[in-house]
């Protein structure tokens, strides 16, 4: 087929998605181009990067990272891909490196990605040989959100913090809680799940209505079956396809009194820095950052979709703890993340299975004739006197209906131009947190 | 480990044989999915472990395995793991309902001089590859190691320390939906 009409294939005035949206290899490919080669993409916290020369391997995409701090405290992105014949230069998860050779030929890069080695570069290829030119591509943007290093290959792209727009607001309720930010545990669990990546961006962006069927034999097994029948809360969608969603009047989920006391403790904290609002009238629980990243505040995951393909993820995950969490705690906090998310965790289990015999039942010639419902809460907005977005009741699919539009803007634009760019409604308060873009001091 | 199995006693030979028909026992219980049993085979006090693998340059000597306090795959306790195992029996695990069909096949085994921590008879190695196979088309392969301390007691072995290495550093598979 041709280019399709994407603002047809995803209708969010009357809540309906195509399904080729998750199927089709030819929308796969041109998301690659489309989405990821032009949007703020996650790529490690900060505190994996500490002293220079610390580098971190990760994705773009499907194109191979390397994260790399350098000599200067900035953070820098190279393709890792050797100039020559594409070669990975670099094979390690992490480490620290001044410089990184090729296996093949030799070539030698510094960590800038500057072409500093060439074995017989006189003999083989004498003179006209510009070095300079063929140094590894850099990711021309990476920038810094409180601790979360991004990355975007696309020069004409807004600045991260115009890009998230209103995000930042709920994204502080992660990230600058409490003095000191976050810091990402050791060991980033990696594994690939079947299923479209954006099954799981949504999910994690606006569904709150799937917990209490997904999740219930786990909250059964662990006594809190009754939390899954909560019904108050809100969805929020703070414009560019971002989404949170939050329970409202509600008890935690997992009453760990350990947990509890810290969190009863830095309370005055977190509402000296983040204001009433934020602390008191919401229990914050699942968001997505447009594209393809996730986390959730009742467990302390953040993680990326890495597109494999149209049914395939590869999902990588960090826990993400606050500094100052005593040791003990920040043991407490893994385990809950680990037990409950990840390969063998006993929710995420249950939403492979969903998103895996999605695309089982989407990819039939029959099966995508018929668009899938997205009408889920279509006209019940909420006001909320401070925060910023567009607010639904908490079952609702608000926040899936704007992803698809905006993943359709997307997919539409030939360039930056002609996409939209949040607008922004909060001022920024300083960045408190430990995490300056200048480095860490260890 | 050093290869050398000292003197080669009637004893010994009989102790290499309790021990691993222990653990084909133990694998026979987790294919037959009879967990109830597979849980009075750990010590209240097990610790149920599988790190994380990383690539890692070899002349880096760092280690190719996620710390103790890092992130890893498996960290359980017995509670948790009566916890996943009620979780199963829900009726509701919609990830192992239907559920994989497994199959445990141990090897390797070779038990350690008595250098076991004082709480533990034995230290253990086994090698395994479980073969799952689940719905139509799920297959997983998983092969690797443990390392398990095992106690003698009157009703029979039992495992108080199991770390298992999976042999693999991307998770091939959607899950760990079953126990290794």
């Amino acid at each position: 087929m041709g280019i399709p009409n994407f603002t047809r294939m995803v209708d969010g005035v009357n809540g309906v998605v195509d399904r080729r949206v998750f199927s089709d290899p030819a929308i796969y490919q041109l998301e690659l181009e489309r989405v990821f080669a032009r949007s703020w993409l996650f790529l490690a916290h900060e505190s994996q990067l500490v002293r220079p020369g610390d580098y971190f391997s990760t994705y773009m995409g499907a194109d191979p990272v390397l994260v790399i701090r350098q000599d200067d405290g900035s953070i820098q992105g190279l393709l890792n891909s050797c100039r020559h014949r594409g070669m990975r230069v670099c094979r390690s998860d992490f480490g620290n490196a001044r410089a990184f050779t090729c296996t093949y030929h030799g070539w030698t890069y510094s960590n800038t990605g500057r072409l500093t080695g060439v074995p017989f570069h006189r003999q083989a290829y004498g003179e006209r040989f510009r070095r300079d030119e063929w140094g590894l591509i850099q990711v021309p943007r990476i920038e810094t959100y409180k601790g979360l290093v991004f990355g975007n290959w696309d020069v004409e792209a807004p600045s991260l913090r115009d890009y998230l727009g209103d995000m930042t607001y709920y994204m502080d309720i992660l990230l600058d809680r409490v003095e000191g930010g976050t810091e990402a545990l050791g060991g980033v669990q990696k594994w690939r799940m079947r299923g479209n990546w954006k099954l799981a961006a949504e999910q994690f962006g606006g569904d709150m209505y799937h917990a209490q069927t997904s999740h219930v034999s786990a909250a059964i097994a662990e006594s809190y079956r009754e939390s899954l029948d909560h019904d108050q809360g809100l969805q929020i969608h703070p414009g560019g396809g971002h989404g949170v969603g939050a329970y409202t009047d509600k008890p935690p989920l997992i009453g760990d009194p350990v947990i509890g006391a810290y969190f009863g403790a830095t309370a005055a904290e977190m509402e000296r820095r983040l204001g009433r609002a934020r602390c008191h009238d919401a229990m914050w629980v699942h968001a997505t950052a447009f594209p393809n990243l996730s986390w959730l505040w009742d467990f302390p995951t953040l993680r990326v979709w890495h597109p494999r393909g149209p049914d395939e993820i590869e999902v990588w995950a960090w826990c993400i703890v606050e500094r100052k969490m005593p040791r003990e705690l920040k043991e407490t906090m893994r385990l809950l993340c680990q037990r409950h998310f990840g390969p063998s965790g006993t929710w995420e289990q249950d939403d492979g299975e969903n998103w895996n015999y999605c695309v089982g039942g989407n990819g039939g010639f029959i099966a995508q004739k018929y668009p899938l419902n997205y009408q889920m809460a279509l006209d019940s907005p909420i006001i909320h006197p401070e925060f910023p977005g567009e607010i639904s009741v908490v079952f609702s699919e608000q926040n899936q209906r704007a992803l698809y539009e905006r993943w359709a803007e997307f997919m539409s634009a030939a360039s930056w131009k002609d996409i939209s760019i949040p607008r922004r409604t909060v001022r920024d308060h300083a960045d408190h947190s430990a995490n300056g873009s200048a480095g860490l001091a260890k | 480990m050093n290869g050398s199995v000292g003197i080669v006693s009637v004893e010994r030979i009989s102790l290499q044989w309790e021990v691993e028909q222990f653990l084909y026992y133990e694998a026979a219980l987790l294919d037959a999915r009879r967990f109830d049993e597979w849980l009075q085979l750990l010590a209240d006090d097990i610790h149920y472990w599988m790190p994380l693998r990383f690539n890692r340059d070899r002349r880096d000597e760092a280690s190719d395995t996620s710390a103790p306090d890092e992130v890893s795959l498996f960290d359980d306790d017995k509670a948790f793991l009566e916890a996943r195992i009620r979780r199963l029996k829900t009726g509701k695990a919609w990830a192992e309902d239907p559920p994989s069909r497994t199959r445990h096949l141990i090897t390797n085994v070779v038990i350690e001089p008595a250098n076991a921590p004082q709480n533990a008879d034995f230290a253990v190695h086994s090698n395994f590859i479980v073969y799952r196979n689940r719905m139509e088309g799920e297959v997983d392969l998983y092969a690797g190691s443990r390392d398990d301390l095992i106690r003698r007691t009157a009703g029979g072995f039992q495992i108080a320390s199991r770390t298992i290495m999976l042999d693999q550093n991307v998770l091939l598979s959607k899950n760990l939906s079953i126990l290794f």
